[in-house]
């Protein structure tokens, strides 16, 4: 029934092997598999799907859910298939998601099994991600934004894709020069004032295209290269269910 | 935005360095730090900071305008314009808060105005019959 899929990281066995004793106590032991050069997760969790079993268990970071989570919608698998999560990151955002807080309480949550089905945001053609997609720049890039019936010019330097879909752009370069206030601040060494961010901001709709037309930047998901600008980034709805806490309250 | 009709969801912002072309709605807040040329609207508040610059109609429940706006405004609870705010249109609202310093070039609109403005001079007429 539980098909688990581990990290293969030799500084986290003991905390692999903890999580495989507490499995064993709540007996919902399961086939237990690593990745390698040979089998890649994504690879791995098509396998699990393709043997029956009805919940893939993803153990570890944010960047093992995300690769199970697109491997289970590109087999068309989200609607009979659950997810199921051990985060090794109890403040994570996926752990908060899910509303544990420790490995314990995420084994307890799978044999309880309560399930929540939850909108997935996807970087077309095939790549998804429960987390955050972002776009960064060292200095302040020219994009071009298209939605529903906008078009919009942005300077930036980080594009955080967040689930809803939420898009916040942030421009971290002063653009205007600091104020006498701020110099004689600075000059007598006490600290500056800081105004409002006038320069950040936020989107949220159904999709978006990303365009940079000065060049072509990474879009990163856990700090993996999921895709290349141009984008189109939309929302699933109701494109996976995933195991949550007992008493799982958030959306 | 767009639809969304989520009226607990996340706000609009638009930053400074945004330049934005179309129709901006959203259920929630919006605010404009940058330039738009566009109809803005929103269920619920639209504010226009100072570095912002608006060429398009604006329809929100309230409106604070602190930068420059091309075009009429409909604010149905408040508009206020603030010191800094420049606004090239007309404005229908039923309570309208200009403040010292701001600029106001335009047709001023109130809702029910013409029938209060009927009974006042109804009201003016019998006056003087009675006299």
């Amino acid at each position: 029934m539980y098909y688990y899929i581990m990290e293969p990281a030799s500084a986290k066995a003991s905390w692999q092997e903890k999580v495989k004793d507490t499995l064993g106590d709540l007996g919902i032991a399961g086939e237990t598999v690593f990745p390698s050069p040979a089998r890649t997760i994504e690879e791995l969790a098509a396998l699990g799907i393709m043997k029956g079993y009805s919940t893939i268990v993803a153990v570890g970071s944010e960047k093992i859910v995300n690769k199970i989570v697109t491997a289970m919608i590109n087999q068309n698998a989200g609607k009979d298939t659950v997810l199921g999560i051990i985060p090794e990151d109890y403040d994570s955002k996926i752990a908060k998601r899910i509303g544990v807080s420790d490995y314990k309480e995420a084994c307890q949550a799978l044999k309880f099994r309560k399930l929540k089905t939850i909108d997935i945001c996807c970087i077309e053609p095939n790549k998804y991600f429960m987390t955050e997609a972002v776009i960064e720049t060292t200095k302040t890039t020219e994009a071009y934004l298209a939605m529903d019936k906008i078009q919009a010019g942005i300077e930036f330097n980080k594009i955080t894709i967040k689930p809803g879909i939420r898009l916040e752009i942030n421009d971290f370069v002063e653009k205007k020069a600091p104020s006498i206030k701020n110099l004689f601040n600075a000059f007598i060494g006490r600290k500056q004032e800081v105004g409002p961010d006038i320069y950040s901001s936020l989107f949220h709709s159904d999709s978006f295209q990303i365009e940079t037309p000065k060049t072509s930047l990474p879009v990163k998901v856990d700090d993996d290269i999921v895709a290349k600008t141009p984008i189109i980034c939309h929302q699933e709805n109701k494109a996976l269910k995933i195991v949550v806490a007992k008493d799982n309250i958030i959306n | 935005m767009m639809g969304d009709k989520n009226v607990s969801g996340p706000s609009t912002i638009i930053g400074a360095n945004v330049k934005l072309v179309g129709t901006l709605y959203d259920a929630n807040e919006i605010t404009v730090h940058g330039q738009i040329e566009g109809e803005i609207k929103s269920d619920n508040n639209i504010i226009i900071t100072e570095t912002a610059y608006v060429k398009g109609p604006i329809s929100a429940e309230t409106v604070q305008i602190a930068g420059q706006v091309f075009g009429s405004i409909t604010a149905m609870s408040k508009l206020e314009i603030l010191p800094t705010g420049k606004v090239y249109g007309s404005t229908t609202t039923k309570d309208l808060n200009i403040r010292s310093g701001a600029i106001f070039i335009g047709k001023s609109n109130m809702p029910n105005g013409e029938k209060e403005m009927v009974a006042a001079e109804e009201m003016l007429d019998d006056k003087e019959i009675a006299s």
